[in-house]
């Protein structure tokens, strides 16, 4: 019998070790091998060891700017019936492009020689083998070959290599693939369900196959948990990234500002948290508490799943002289905020306009400066998490046809999407009491007159400001030593910004008075719109409008005598 | 039993093993072929040395077929922005309170819902049925409609673009010389 025994053992070993193994990622992502799925929909959601790769992105360090398409490396061949998201790199999607699915035309490079594994299944990350990779000579040679970059111009220190994970998976029966901010914002189109099903690869191994250790192209470094699923947030901050840099270049540390809000005196204003940790349903809400300058705002209906988080905000006014305050944020019930005291300094714009201009003002060693970057945002993004109630019935018997229904259901959310999208123009033109302009051209030393419409649009308007201040910029100061701090003349969606009264003009007219030693040629005015709140920040945007100078004021002048 | 001598059992054993493991080997095939995706192949680098084109000049421009995106247009969702009581959305539907009657009665579920016979389930020996996030497909993923589109969940259905663009890197592979820096 012993025999027997040990024959249909062995007949039963051999026979399972002939059954091909795959590894599936199952309901909490359990991504390890050994053994296919159980239950439900367990081949519908699945990962295999290898199929990952990494997006390469050229970028011009001094501005940030992606120079060339991205390009996408990995061992294996993706079918024609993957989904994916386009070229996009992490740095466009931080710039408020959005995510767009394509089925097929997926394009992709073999390095003839196998790159790194960039995924591993364990969690832990391959980064010393990925380095060594990315900064090989003959590697950014074909690097520079495949973009169409010039080799010495990628590495002569003006650009760097922007690095992402890819990973190829199955979500729900597609197959798909995405980098690590990617797979965050899937997330959040699916309501959570990517996270759910396939979280231990999208929301763990892919995003911690890279991070920086030190911050650079405007990334802070990596110094949260190196194991879990991570939060949409942290993936789309700060992880599923790897920078190299050339000729010693040192990284580029994002600036750390003395304060979290800079705002102008007598705004409304939003101030925002991240709230995450643990699950806020209605039954365990977290609320939010801003204690600023002794007025305490407590702010609800902030919920999220668990893992997850969400932007709770205030709207308030600023006090109307300028000051720096501290504001205390507490949360109550589950979750809890990165930082619970956030410094803001509030400025007065308008305590710098130009100087009475003279007739006798000379500026010989005038030079036309360009106009500076401000910081330009037209479009913000942000989602709020709405719980509801999912019944379960479960049937309890006390006895011979008696009994009861006990509910054992739980909350789910669903992720609601909301923008604000601000449009502006601005026209400047010769004063009316100009009496020798010519449409567009007139003599330096006449003023001018401008006119700022903006517009914003947002399907929550109660989580937006409109535009607020707009401030002008002049190139007879460099568009920096003085500037005007428009006057709103109409307020509501579509607010409109004039010169505030002039008090050196005799009709106290809303004008700007050009140097009269202003040199001919095209005179531009730079204004910034500003102060539009959303609780992903504040839009701005920087607008500019020309006249052309010819000739100047002492030519309308002239001295003869009377009555000869 | 005893007439069989033990040449023949030892035969019968073999025979009965070999039939045992080639069922075993079907019933366990099976449950992979119903997968909605086809499993994907390494790619075998030996054998596609031949494909070398790393010329990217020539390659037609990829043309993408716009996507019908299932979203829903959002107005103001009730929050309150003013004073010192505010919320970022309306106040959630709170849950259904159900009479004694609903709740005793076995030839249906409280929310209305038939049941023929209700079956008893302990208290604690009730399943974790939980799903955090809100299902909003009503379609499988994958599945293909008579336009040719596939539908991606959270998305919706999506126009397949064509072919995909693989190329071999012939020229990528390390040569020693480190001339970048990573950390």
């Amino acid at each position: 019998m012993k025999q027997v025994v040990k024959a249909l053992m062995l007949i039963l070993i051999i026979s399972t070790l002939l059954v091909p193994m795959t590894v599936f990622a199952v309901g909490d992502g359990n991504i390890d091998s050994g053994g296919g799925g159980t239950g439900q929909g367990t081949s519908k959601n699945k990962w295999s060891v290898g199929y990952d790769g990494v997006r390469v992105t050229v970028v011009r360090a001094s501005d940030h700017a992606v120079v060339t398409i991205p390009i996408d490396l990995t061992n294996i061949k993706p079918p024609s019936t993957i989904f994916h998201f386009g070229k996009v790199s992490k740095l466009q999607y931080n710039s408020e492009v959005r995510l767009r699915p394509i089925l097929g035309v997926y394009a992709y490079f073999n390095p003839a020689k196998p790159i790194p594994t960039i995924i591993n299944k364990s969690g832990g990350n391959n980064i010393e083998a990925i380095k060594s990779y990315f900064i090989d000579e003959q590697v950014i040679r074909s690097i520079a070959s495949l973009t169409g970059m010039n080799f010495n111009m990628l590495v002569n220190g003006e650009y760097k290599l922007l690095l992402e994970p890819i990973a190829y998976y199955t979500f729900e029966g597609v197959m798909i693939a995405s980098t690590a901010t990617e797979a965050a914002m899937y997330d959040e189109q699916t309501n959570g369900k990517l996270r759910y099903n396939l979280g231990t690869i999208t929301h763990q191994n892919l995003p911690l196959a890279m991070f920086l250790e030190t911050g650079d192209l405007g990334y802070s470094a990596w110094s949260g948990a190196l194991h879990g699923k991570r939060t949409n947030q942290e993936i789309k901050i700060y992880l599923g990234i790897g920078i190299v840099r050339f000729k010693g270049e040192e990284p580029e540390v994002p600036v750390i500002s003395t304060y979290d809000y800079k705002y102008r005196v007598g705004t409304d204003v939003i101030t925002a948290v991240t709230v995450s940790g643990g699950q806020s349903n209605p039954d365990n809400p977290a609320q939010v508490k801003f204690d600023i300058a002794g007025a305490v705002y407590t702010v609800g209906n902030v919920y999220y799943p668990s893992g997850d988080s969400q932007i709770a905000w205030v709207k308030w006014r600023t006090p109307s002289t300028p000051q720096e305050i501290k504001v205390t944020v507490s949360v109550q019930g589950s979750g809890s905020i990165a930082k619970s005291q956030l410094s803001v300094k509030i400025v007065d714009l308008d305590k710098n306009p130009p100087p009475n201009p003279v007739a006798d003002d000379k500026n010989a060693s005038f030079i036309n400066a360009s106009i500076p970057q401000r910081i330009e945002k037209t479009r913000a993004d942000w989602s709020i998490w709405k719980p509801w109630w999912h019944e379960y019935w479960v049937w309890h018997s006390t006895g011979k046809n008696s009994g009861y229904w006990c509910d054992h259901g739980w909350w789910e959310f669903e992720l609601n999407r909301y923008y604000a999208s601000l449009s502006a123009d601005m026209s400047i033109k010769c004063d009316d009491k100009n009496p020798t302009a010519k449409g567009r051209t007139m003599k330096s030393g006449y003023g001018i007159n401008e006119t700022v419409t903006a517009s914003l649009s947002s399907n929550q308007s109660s989580a937006v400001t409109y535009p607020q201040n707009a401030v002008s910029y002049f190139p007879e100061f460099q568009y920096m030593t003085y500037w005007r701090l428009l006057e709103r003349t109409q307020g509501g969606t579509a607010p409109i910004f004039e010169f505030q009264k002039n008090k050196y003009s005799t009709y106290k007219n809303r004008t700007h008075f050009t140097p009269i030693w202003m040199p001919d040629g095209k005179y531009t005015v730079n204004t910034w719109i500003i102060d539009s709140w959303t609780p992903s920040g504040m839009l701005a945007m920087n607008l500019t409008d020309s006249l052309t100078i010819k000739g100047s004021l002492w030519d309308d002048w002239h001295i003869a005598p009377l009555n000869p | 039993m005893k007439n069989i001598d033990d040449k023949t059992k030892r035969k019968i054993i073999l025979a009965g093993g070999v039939v045992i493991s080639i069922m075993l080997i079907a019933m366990i095939g099976s449950q992979f072929q119903n997968s909605n995706t086809s499993d994907l192949k390494i790619l075998n680098q030996e054998n596609q040395a031949s494909n070398v084109n790393v010329d990217s000049a020539g390659k037609e421009e990829i043309k993408v077929e716009d996507i019908e995106i299932t979203g829903q247009e959002l107005t103001d969702n009730g929050s309150i922005d003013t004073g010192t009581e505010q919320k970022i959305q309306g106040d959630v539907s709170e849950k259904t309170d159900y009479t004694q009657k609903q709740l005793t009665d076995s030839t249906q579920k409280p929310n209305g819902e038939k049941v023929e016979s209700a079956t008893s389930v302990e208290h604690n020996g009730v399943a974790n049925q939980q799903t955090p996030y809100k299902e909003t497909d009503t379609v499988q993923g994958g599945t293909t409609n008579s336009k040719g589109q596939t539908y991606l969940p959270g998305f919706g259905w999506v126009e397949n673009s064509g072919e995909n663009q693989g190329e071999i890197a012939e020229d990528m592979y390390e040569n020693g010389n480190k001339i970048g820096e990573m950390d």
